[in-house]
């Protein structure tokens, strides 16, 4: 003979009160690691090579020039190459270490050396080290 | 306001500044020439992937701060494409880039 026997089903209750504390933490931890991008919607056409990495390097500021010679440091305009020697200058003026010199520099691909080679000698007369941004060919 | 995990793919150029050296120094010190969008190495045209070979044949890494010094010399109608491609292909040979300057008179 078979008895049946009834199982009583127990209710698990999943714990929820804390949810809202794990969800803004982890607001806060992709806050912290993402960069936010100010130079996003400069009309730059980046060059290509081979010989380009994932950077691993943290920036202290960020050099573009857009594809109508605009000169930016750190998403605001400026009117020349000087102005960004002295805008790495005054960042690095307490750096030692050679990881927290590193600049990173955007040109468009079609600008001429007129155009670009001031910038990239103002980085470097600053104390920066140039981090030249590309993609792969 | 927009953030993004930025990834960006880069070349690593530490230029040295403040440092004129003598024609002596000049002439033994390998160029690269940048022409246009023509490459020369010590005056002898070469493609970027030729440019690569020469260098990492140089085997710059190996040898003492002094002697890692490639000049990179451009016309003024160099596009910043041309100019991308030599300073990484130095750079990653373990090259140290110092720019030419023309003299103003």
């Amino acid at each position: 003979m078979k008895l049946s026997r009834k199982k009583k089903r127990r209710k698990v209750q999943v714990p929820i009160a804390s949810m809202g504390d794990i969800a803004f933490l982890l607001i806060i931890f992709f806050m912290l690691l993402s960069e936010f991008s100010k130079d996003k919607d400069l009309p730059i056409d980046l060059p290509r090579s081979d010989q380009v990495k994932k950077s691993e390097v943290v920036v202290v500021a960020r050099v573009a020039i857009a594809a109508d010679g605009g000169i930016y440091f750190d998403g605001d305009r400026v009117d020349s190459a000087k102005d960004i020697e002295w805008g790495v200058r005054a960042l690095l003026s307490k750096t030692v270490a050679d990881e927290q010199r590193h600049v990173q520099f955007k040109c468009d691909a079609s600008l001429s050396k007129e155009q670009f080679e001031p910038v990239l000698k103002a980085i470097a007369e600053g104390g920066g080290i140039i981090e030249a941004v590309g993609e792969d060919q | 306001m927009a953030t993004t995990l930025v990834k960006v793919k880069s070349i690593t150029a530490d230029l040295p500044t403040g440092e004129k050296q003598s024609d002596a120094a000049v002439d033994k010190t390998p160029i690269v020439n940048l022409r246009g969008s023509k490459i020369f190495f010590s005056d002898k045209e070469v493609s970027i992937d030729n440019l690569n070979a020469r260098l990492a044949a140089l085997k710059l890494s190996e040898q003492t701060p002094d002697k890692r010094v490639i000049m990179l010399e451009s016309t003024k109608m160099t596009s910043y494409e041309s100019y991308f491609q030599a300073l990484a292909a130095i750079s990653s040979n373990g090259g140290v880039v110092a720019i030419v300057e023309e003299e103003e008179s």
